[in-house]
This record gives structure tokens, C-alpha cells and sequence, in this order.
């Protein structure tokens, strides 16, 4: 047990010195107030019990219940310094213990990598997400592939067992699993209409891969608003493929999509908009069939009908119109390269023993990423000769061994170490392991284990190599998809839906448009080899038509995400502008700016601001006779409480420069305030740095978080966290620093800095 | 709305102009005024014309007047902002009982509708008045001549003589002189069959009085005489008739709910939008002061003969009220308010000119079916009078 002195000697002086004069004259060896003593307690924060006690104390003091009110009280400053020190070195120990790595450690797969890695090895498709399938991953900062986080329970491996037998049964299934191609046309003479928000079902039995051919119409609103067609899973609620269609109803097209499908019911859907009918039902449904020989404009004169209105009087369709005529569903289809993964899976002789084990091997060898001794094999044998001697038959025993092979830990879990020699860095095999569910989210492939086997990839220029071939495989796609979305909490987009009352214009199609923008530029910043700072500040993004009406940015809108320069006017450039990251932290009726300025210090900045006090109050409505005031005009009212305005001050800043987007990203000049009197107030997007740099608005907001040094230091903290699958503690900080260190001189171009992150020492190690 | 309203009486100006603006000019503009959909005629537009109510088609508000024993019936169809009053208060065609005497103003076919009350030409040859088959203004005589400050003085009875002699009560009118009533002293036919009423109760005749000063219901008799269904001895007795028919009118139209039309629309491009909503007039306030207090009533799209599609609740879309606004002297047809509407699903027939009934704060029950338009059949059928 640590000596009084020693225990606060661990403080820097000030919180010495506020410990001493505010804490201690009742809790120290003398008085013992509540038997409890801050003058010997230890400062080792690594030690998860003495870490509870410290947040005892910074709780107290953070609530203002510490020091009594009898007693000397200490300054906001104050309070603010030690809760902050107090924060840090409570974060900094619990990073520790996460970090914390046995001599063998096992990472268990998100389930994500878990789906991506069965069709690597298998060239089949597992639904994860389908219900009863795998349980969704714990997340910490955005990040749901944190090792310490995602344990195994009992749960997990009955839910293992039963996905393992589901990929057998798809990768070698007893029925005849063979493509079909089935056609549904509207009808002899007839073209189905969907408005907004209606499909066309059709339902998929079983996943794998499909190839979609819909010939249809779309027809633009009369604004120019494109119709978007959406694959529309029902039960995920999400699309897993779309197109904005244009096309005119003379002349349809034909839609080719193929790619990757669960099973279970699809909608063909015009997927811009989303609106519950006023009674409660869905919506007032047209969905008909309309005779091919007439154009929709004859809906209009048809006979007034109780349904929705499709043509305004100039006969222009009032919303985004699909017209289809037919879907062609093909599928399951097994390509070559999916076939070939299953070779060499089934002996061809079922009595010859040496050709079971050496299927069996090269199985388990794949899929535990790893050579793979004898003994190790020699328990699927026993069970497959034990099962055969019950009359049991081979194919059914075989596959049960195949499937026992996948519920091994050494197949859900990333295996690190071994229990006799403690490594400091990671063997070959590790090592390719790492590389590609850090780049690919999935297992290494051939070329990759390859490498690995010859002992060749601790060679840096081979590890270069192969980081160069792996970043232009198409698998990259997984990598530039999951990172943002995990970096930047992406997530929380539309997590609080925003009420339709204030905000009718937000839909499904625009939720998805604000992700996909942000993923997209974060790919494009890596395929360019961007500077990092254009992560925050550029004049340019990738955007879809949806998000350029969005972004009151005028026609012709982009048929597809494109990349376009952003005119001054539109008051936008970097990830901070997009509105995803804007409407992230709203609470569903309004912005919400200390989250927005939280968000941008954990994300941006890497530095999690420490928590709330209790029982803050809540920020009031406005009620009837009071004149109309900002959000943030309540905040500063607010924070003149002593007790906030030390946090506030360094958070607040960093939310307050985005004044000037509401809740769901759009730009505005005057915030609309529910109730009050009087008219809309101006909103104020300046603010100060808590460096002490002024800004008047997001512009030189964003300037001046581009040139900031943490920038890069953060964005590299970020991405190890994603790679290592922990958390980076104060241990890895220099060697963080020495990469960022090195890619400064070109401006931290994104691929570069990746590239350095994956020769670096900290890579490599365990 | 004001704009809206005068517009009318702006094209009757403008086509009197044409020729010399004299009053015969502007009288006969005036009667040939031609109505159209969004905009209320000017006062006094069309013709007035009297008659039984000998055919009645309640659910599409159509009918007909008998004139007199020789002439042929008078088809005719309500304006969607059309009016019936009966005992003095807001009614349907349904409150009408066949074979009341009724007096109305008529115009020329609403635009767009000139095939709904076929007219035979050799009719027309007869008498031009049947080209004014669509009516604004229906009243049985209760409420036309107190509405207009007329009442009878009893002079007596007589006994009628000639080929079927009757009881005579003779009357002569009190108050100013109206357009197409009777303005001079008159033999109205009496006998076991007129309810005469006092206060709240049915009394005989006997008890009307010399010097009584009376309202009177009429309908044909012998040799086009009219004669009394109803005699009202006192103001009592007439406000309980009044008020039985003013609760009568708002059962009906809490559960029919509110017509009015669209003035302006506005389409958003994702299927929503805005509308802007004139009430007809002819309710009672009461009706108006309700719909007021429902800041998102449910709104039905309906025809020009006010009816709704299949279950008119559940066909309606609840539109957020945006404005509210109330203009004074509202046209005829007009309540004067005009009220502006988000919707966040727009119907086919929201569209300038259409109508639209606002469901207020009342209980929702599901209508007869065979008031429903359920089909574009349906609808067909109901463009066109059908005659019995």
C-alpha cells in the first residue's frame, strides 16, 4: 500500500494541492470522515477497485456534494482542473486493463467479419443479422471489434453451433441447390406504379448470390427529384442494393444488380420517402397496376378517386414515380472463384482415411488461419469413425466435422500468442491474420497465407507488398465502408428518428444518402491519398441526388454518389459539414451542440470529455410569452452555473462552430424555435478555441482544427484502435507519435499514413 | 378569398361591358352568369323560381320543382356550396318532405357539369328556365319569407266555392316586398291535414285568430291553389320546429363533416403539400366554431354533389392547420373562412376548385353504403341526374 506521499505524489501539483487543501483536512488518517481516506489511498489506476474509489471521489466533487457546504469551497476552475485530471487518469488505467494481453489472447470476430469471413472461406452467405442468428457487438467510441468487450458466453456458442451447420448445409447442401431465374411480370398489358414508399415484393429462399434484372420507368418529379430504386430487405429494414432510375415511360430500361443477398421477403421500392397515413396505417396505398398504353397523366382525369395525387394540373408527376413491368430474380448463383473456395472441402473417396484427414486439414488450416499439427485433427477423425460405426452416414458425418471445425475458438476468434512463449510481436500467420481483417474485414487469402507460410511477411517490403495488392482488391470496400462507420460513430445516424412533425423532409433514403456520403469520402480521401486535413476541411464531397436537394445544391442532380466541387454559397466542405456527423448528436426535435462539440473531441481530437454532473437540469421550453432564444443562448445561460462553465467552456466551442446546421444538417441563418414570441433568432457560430484561438464560423472553425497538431495524432489512435482491436493506452503514444512524426512532410496523405501504420513496430505487435 | 369572391361579379361586369353598361345589361349578365369551380357567383345571379319539391334525390342533392299542375317538372342539382333551409334553419334535400313548397335561385350549369340535369330541347322550346338547373338557394316558404322580415296577417276564413269547394284562410302579407313571392292578399286552401301549431304544441285550427300574424308551409292544391301543411301561430312555435331542424342539419354534417372547396394548392415534391380550404356557408356557426378547435382535422376529397369515397375517414388525410382567416360579408355559397392547410399526403383531389369535407371534433360512424362513391362506376353514375 502506497504512503500517503506516495499516493499523491502520482498527482501533478495543482491536484496535489486541491486534494491537500479541500479533501484532506476530513479524509485523512486523523478523522477518517465516512471511513474514508483519500491520504493513503493508491494512485495505481490500473487496479480497477482503486480506480471505483477515485471515481467515488471525482463524483463528489464533480456534483458539488464535495466539499460540504460548511467547508472552504474550491473554485469552478478547480473543480473543473481535478475532475478533468481525475477523468483522465481513471480513462488511462481502464485502457490499461483493456489492453492488458496474456501470454495467448483471443479476439473474437465481430459478427460482421464473422459473415465476410464464411464467404471468403466458403463462398457462402450467413445472414448474422437474421434473427436468432448472432448477437449484435458491444461497441465502445463507434468500435464493435474491441477484443476486451467482445466476450463469449454461453449464448454466443449455441449461436455459433447453429450458424456452423446453416454454412455447411449452404457450402454442401443435400438438395439441389441450383440457379433458378424466375420471372414476374405486372401483368399482360400492365405496368405496376409505385408511389413513394411502396414496393413490389418478392422474396429470396435462399441467401447467396443474385442477379436482378427489373425493367421499369423513372419518372422525376416535377422539381427534378429523382426516383430512387431500393432492394428493400423487410425484415432488416434496409436496402442492400439500389439505383436512382431515370427513365422515361416510352422508354424503360433494364436494371442489372447482382451482389451478395439473405434470404427472406424483398421490396422493389421507390425508396424516397416513408410516411406513416394519418390514422395510423402505413399510408393511403395506390400501388396499382396502370394500363401500359396509357401514360400517368390519364390517372389524373381517370375519375377522382380518395387516393393519393400522382400528377399535379400540368400533368407532372407531384413526387418521384417508378413504373415497373417486370423483375427477373436469378440466383443462388455460385461463381467460379465461390466454387473453387469449396474444393478440395470433400474427399472424393469416402473409405480412404488419408484423404479425409487431408480434407479435413486443409479445411481447419483455412479457417484457423494457421498450419495445423495432426493431433489436432485427430478428434473430427475419431468422431467421423465413432458416427460411421452407428450406420450413420459419411455425408452427414463429414459435414458435422466440417461444421465442429468452425465452432472451434480458433475460428471465431482472432488467436494471438501461445501459452508457453510469451511474444512480444506477432508470428507470420498473426500477422497476415491481422493484416487482412484490419484491410479486409475477413480471413487472408491465398497469396496472403502464402507469404505468411515462407515466413516472408515480418519482411517490411514484403509486408508492403502485400499491404499495396491488398488495398486494390475489391475487398478494400470493407475497410473503407466499416472504418468510417466505426470511426465516426456512424451509428448514431438516425438513432433518435427525427419527429416528422418538425422535420417532414428527413426519410430513409436521405438517412442512408448521409452515410453513404461520409463513407464515400472517406474512400475517396484514401484512394486519392488526400492530405488528412481535407478530412475536416476541403471544398469538395461525394453526394447522391437525394443529398444534393438536401443541400439546396441545384440541378442536374448526380444519378449516383459522384464527386463535386462545393461552391462557397453551399457552406459546406469535410466530414464536419456532412450531415450525418451534424445530425448524429440531435435528439430527434432539436440540435443539440455540447453533444455535436462532445462528439467532435472524442472523434476529431481523440479526447472523450469527462461526464456530466448528476441531475443537470434540463434546458426548458420556451413557454408562450417569452421572447424566442437560440439553444445555444440557454446553454451559456446555463453554463454560467460555476460548477458546468469549466467543462462547457472546452466542449462547448467545438459544437457551437456548427451553428449554423439544424438538426438534420441543413444550413440556416436563424434558428426555428418551438414557441416563445417574437421572431426566429440569429444564430451565432463563433466561439473560442480551448487554446485560446478565436473563430466567427464553421469556416475558420474548420481551418484551424485542420492545421491542429492532435488531428493526425487522433485520426492514428483511431485506426490502431480499429487494427489492434484495443484501446491504445499511454504505452503506444510515442509510437503513435513516431508514425504521425513521420508522413507530416506530405501532409499526412491518408493511404500513406495507413501504409506507415501497417509497417510500423506497433503493428506488429501483440 | 376576397379576391376570389368578387371575381365573379368582375366577369359579370366585364361581359355586361362588352356591351353598353346598362342595367337591363347587367341584370340579364347577372342571370346568364355562368358558375365555376373555386369561385362563388355574385349576389343575385341566376333566376328565382317556386315550386313543389315533387322529386328528391337525397343522396346526390338533386330534385325536382313542380310549378304548376300543367307544367313539367324543373330538374335540378345543389351547387356544391348550394344551401337548403327548412323551418327557418339549415337543412339537406333529405329534410325536405315531397310535395313541399319551395322557392330557390337557380343558375346556368356549374362549368364542366352542363350534362348532369339532361334538359330535352323540346322543353326548353316551352320554357328557357330549365336551362337554370343548378341551385344555390332552396327554402320552403317558412323560411324564405321570415328570413326576409315577411310574415301573414290572418284576415279570416272563407269558404271556397266553384267545382271543388274548400276552406279558404285568407292572408295578406306583412313586411317588404320580395322578388317572386306573393305581395298581395291570398287564399291559402286549409283543412283537417294542416298541422297548425302554438307554442310547443299542435292545436286546431280553430285557434287561428283574425289579426294573427303567422308563417305558413305550403304545397299544391286543386287547380293550383296552394295549400297550408303547416301554419305557425307564434315566434315559439316556429323556433321548436327551427331548432328540431337545426339539430337534425348538424347530425347530418358532424357526420358527413364539412364541405368547402379548394382554393389554392401547393405540391411539395414528395407527395405533400399544401391547401388552402374556403368553408361553404349556409351552417350553423356552432358547426364552424368546432371545426375551429381541431388544429389537424382529417380531410376527405369529394365530389360536386359532397360525397365522399368508400369510408370517408379512412380515405382522409389530416392536414395541419397553418392559418385560419375570416373574411367579413362573405358571397353567397361562402362562410368566409378560409383556412390553409400542411398535408403531408396530398389526394388526387386536392386540386383547385375540388371539394373536400374537414371532419371536426365528433364521433366517427361509418355511412350508408349507398352514400359512398365506391367505385369509378359509382362515380359515373352519380355524374349524371337519374330520373325515377
Amino acid at each position: 500500500m502506497p504512503t500517503m506521499a506516495s499516493a499523491l505524489e502520482e498527482f501533478e501539483k495543482t491536484s496535489q494541492d486541491f486534494l491537500k487543501k479541500y479533501c484532506l483536512r476530513c479524509h485523512d488518517s486523523s478523522k477518517q470522515k465516512g471511513k474514508f481516506r483519500i491520504d493513503n489511498l493508491s494512485s495505481d489506476f490500473n487496479n480497477h477497485l482503486i480506480a471505483e474509489k477515485w471515481n467515488e471521489v471525482r463524483f463528489r466533487i464533480n456534483a458539488s456534494e464535495m466539499p460540504p457546504e460548511d467547508e472552504i469551497q474550491p473554485t469552478a476552475e478547480e473543480i473543473g482542473n481535478i475532475v478533468d485530471k481525475l477523468t483522465q487518469k481513471i480513462r488511462e488505467g481502464a485502457a490499461v486493463r483493456m489492453a492488458q494481453r496474456a501470454s495467448m489472447e483471443h479476439y473474437r470476430l465481430s459478427r460482421q467479419e464473422y459473415a465476410h469471413t464464411i464467404y471468403d472461406l466458403l463462398g457462402v452467405v450467413y445472414d448474422v443479422e437474421a434473427p436468432g442468428a448472432l448477437n449484435e457487438d458491444p461497441r465502445w467510441r463507434g468500435f464493435n471489434r474491441i477484443g476486451a468487450l467482445l466476450s463469449v458466453a454461453p449464448s454466443h456458442l449455441e449461436r455459433y453451433f447453429v450458424a456452423a451447420e446453416a454454412v455447411i448445409e449452404l457450402a454442401l447442401p443435400d438438395a439441389d441447390f441450383s440457379t433458378k431465374t424466375n420471372h414476374n411480370i405486372a401483368g399482360n398489358g400492365k405496368r405496376r406504379l409505385l408511389q413513394l414508399g411502396e414496393g413490389w415484393g418478392f422474396d429470396l429462399k435462399h441467401p447467396g448470390r443474385y442477379r436482378l434484372r427489373i425493367r421499369g420507368s423513372g419518372l422525376s418529379a416535377f422539381t427534378g427529384r429523382i426516383p430512387h430504386m431500393s432492394i428493400w430487405h423487410k425484415h432488416h429494414k434496409r436496402s442492400f442494393d439500389g439505383v436512382d432510375l431515370v427513365a422515361s415511360e416510352d422508354e424503360p430500361v433494364t436494371i442489372e444488380l447482382e451482389g451478395l443477398f439473405p434470404a427472406g421477403g424483398y421490396e422493389i421500392r421507390n425508396h424516397a420517402r416513408t410516411q406513416k397515413h394519418a390514422n395510423g396505417a402505413y399510408k393511403l396505398f395506390r400501388n396499382e397496376l396502370i394500363d401500359a398504353t396509357n401514360s400517368v397523366l390519364s390517372l389524373k382525369d381517370a375519375h377522382p378517386s380518395p387516393r393519393t395525387k400522382i400528377v399535379d394540373d400540368k400533368g407532372r408527376p407531384v413526387m418521384p414515380l417508378l413504373i415497373i413491368d417486370w423483375i427477373e430474380i436469378e440466383g443462388p448463383i455460385s461463381t467460379a472463384a465461390d466454387l473453387a473456395k469449396r474444393k478440395g472441402l470433400m474427399p472424393s473417396n469416402e473409405n480412404d482415411t488419408f484423404e479425409i484427414k487431408k480434407c479435413l486439414k486443409y479445411f481447419a488450416e483455412r479457417a484457423w488461419r494457421r498450419p495445423v499439427i495432426d493431433e489436432e485433427i485427430e478428434p473430427y477423425l475419431n468422431y467421423i469413425n465413432a458416427e460411421r460405426e452407428t450406420d450413420e452416414p459419411f455425408r452427414s458425418v463429414y459435414r458435422s466435422a466440417l461444421a465442429s471445425i468452425l465452432i472451434s475458438r480458433s475460428f471465431f476468434n482472432l488467436v494471438e500468442g501461445s501459452p508457453k512463449d510469451k511474444r512480444l510481436h506477432l508470428n507470420d500467420f498473426e500477422l497476415a491474420s491481422r493484416l487482412s481483417f484490419f484491410l479486409w474485414s475477413s480471413m487472408p487469402d491465398e497469396q496472403l497465407f502464402s507469404v505468411a507460410r515462407n515466413g516472408e511477411l515480418n519482411i517490411s517490403s514484403k509486408l508492403e507488398e502485400e499491404f499495396n495488392r491488398m488495398i486494390v482488391d475489391p475487398k478494400i470496400e470493407r475497410f473503407l465502408d466499416s472504418f468510417p462507420r466505426q470511426w465516426l460513430q456512424l451509428h448514431r445516424v438516425g438513432m433518435f428518428q427525427p419527429d416528422p412533425k418538425l422535420y417532414p423532409e428527413y426519410d430513409p433514403w436521405l438517412e442512408e444518402s448521409m452515410v453513404k456520403e461520409s463513407t464515400a469520402y472517406f474512400a475517396e480521401l484514401f484512394r486519392k491519398n488526400l492530405p488528412l486535413r481535407e478530412a475536416v476541411d476541403s471544398n469538395w464531397t461525394v453526394l447522391n441526388s437525394r443529398l444534393a436537394i438536401h443541400y439546396g445544391i441545384s440541378m442536374p442532380y448526380p444519378k449516383q454518389l459522384t464527386r463535386i466541387k462545393l461552391d462557397p454559397e453551399i457552406n459546406r466542405g469535410g466530414l464536419l459539414t456532412h450531415a450525418s456527423i451534424l445530425s448524429l448528436s440531435s435528439d430527434g426535435t432539436r440540435h443539440r451542440p455540447v453533444h455535436r462539440g462532445a462528439w467532435v473531441s472524442e472523434a476529431i481530437l481523440s479526447h472523450t470529455p469527462p461526464p456530466p454532473p448528476p441531475n443537470v437540469a434540463p434546458l426548458e421550453p420556451i413557454l408562450g410569452d417569452k421572447p424566442k432564444i437560440t439553444i445555444r443562448s440557454q446553454i451559456e445561460a446555463h453554463a454560467t452555473n460555476p460548477n458546468c462553465a469549466s467543462c462547457h467552456s472546452k466542449i462547448d466551442p467545438l459544437g457551437l462552430a456548427f451553428e449554423n446546421f439544424d438538426a438534420i444538417g441543413r444550413w440556416r441563418e436563424t434558428e426555428k424555435v418551438q414557441g416563445g414570441v417574437g421572431k426566429d433568432p440569429l444564430v451565432n457560430a463563433s466561439g473560442i478555441m480551448p487554446d485560446g484561438q478565436a473563430f466567427s464560423n464553421s469556416f475558420e472553425f474548420k481551418k484551424l482544427l485542420a492545421d491542429h497538431d492532435l488531428l493526425a495524432e487522433a485520426f492514428i489512435e483511431h485506426l490502431a484502435t480499429y487494427a489492434l482491436r484495443r484501446i491504445m493506452t499511454v504505452d503506444d503514444m510515442s509510437q503513435l507519435r513516431s508514425i504521425v512524426g513521420s508522413t507530416k512532410r506530405d501532409d499526412h496523405r491518408l493511404a500513406n499514413l495507413i501504409r506507415k501504420f501497417v509497417l510500423s513496430d506497433l503493428f506488429s505487435k501483440r | 378569398m376576397r379576391l376570389l369572391a368578387h371575381s365573379g361579379l368582375l366577369l359579370v361586369l366585364c361581359l355586361a361591358a362588352r356591351n353598353v353598361l346598362t342595367a337591363e345589361n347587367i341584370r340579364e349578365a347577372l342571370q346568364n352568369h355562368v358558375p365555376k369551380s373555386g369561385f362563388f357567383p355574385p349576389a343575385d345571379a341566376g333566376i328565382h323560381l317556386d315550386g313543389d319539391l315533387v322529386v328528391s334525390d337525397p343522396i346526390n342533392r338533386r330534385g325536382a320543382l313542380r310549378k304548376s299542375q300543367h307544367s313539367k317538372r324543373h330538374y335540378f342539382a345543389m351547387l356544391p356550396y348550394g344551401m337548403v333551409w327548412h323551418h327557418g334553419a339549415p337543412a339537406d334535400v333529405r329534410d325536405i318532405p315531397v310535395g313541399t313548397h319551395m322557392h330557390g335561385r337557380f343558375l346556368l350549369p356549374l362549368e364542366g357539369e352542363e350534362n348532369t340535369i339532361p334538359i330535352a330541347k323540346e322543353d326548353l322550346k316551352v320554357n328557357s328556365d330549365y336551362r337554370y338547373n343548378h341551385a344555390i338557394l332552396l327554402e320552403d316558404d317558412a323560411s324564405f319569407y321570415s328570413r326576409r322580415g315577411r310574415s301573414w296577417k290572418v284576415l279570416g276564413f272563407e269558404n271556397g266555392g266553384g267545382p271543388a269547394p274548400r276552406l279558404k284562410l285568407s292572408v295578406e302579407p306583412v313586411g317588404p316586398e320580395i322578388e317572386g313571392a306573393i305581395n298581395k292578399p291570398v287564399l291559402f286552401d286549409i283543412d283537417e291535414s294542416t298541422r297548425v301549431w302554438r307554442k310547443r304544441q299542435l292545436v286546431g285550427k280553430d285557434q287561428i285568430k283574425t289579426g294573427h300574424n303567422i308563417q305558413v308551409n305550403l304545397t299544391w292544391g286543386p287547380f293550383d291553389s296552394l295549400a297550408t301543411t303547416d301554419v305557425w301561430l307564434d315566434e315559439e312555435s316556429l323556433a321548436a320546429c327551427r331548432e328540431i331542424q337545426r339539430q337534425r342539419h348538424l347530425r347530418l354534417i358532424r357526420s358527413r363533416f364539412l364541405p368547402g372547396w379548394v382554393d389554392a394548392v401547393k405540391n411539395y415534391d414528395t407527395g405533400g403539400g399544401e391547401i388552402t380550404v374556403t368553408l361553404f356557408g349556409g351552417m350553423d356557426p356552432i358547426l364552424y366554431k368546432e371545426i375551429e378547435k381541431v388544429k389537424t382535422p382529417k380531410i376527405s376529397d369529394a365530389a360536386t354533389t359532397l360525397r365522399t369515397w368508400s369510408y370517408h375517414q379512412e380515405y382522409s388525410v389530416r392536414g395541419n392547420r397553418i392559418k385560419w382567416k375570416v373574411a367579413e360579408n362573405p358571397p353567397l355559397g361562402s362562410s368566409g373562412i378560409q383556412i390553409q392547410f400542411k398535408i403531408p399526403q396530398m389526394l388526387e383531389g386536392f386540386r383547385q376548385g375540388r371539394i373536400v369535407r374537414l371532419k371536426g371534433p365528433w364521433t366517427y360512424v361509418l355511412l350508408p353504403a349507398d352514400e359512398w362513391i365506391a367505385s369509378p362506376k359509382d362515380f359515373e353514375l352519380s355524374s349524371k341526374l337519374r330520373l325515377p
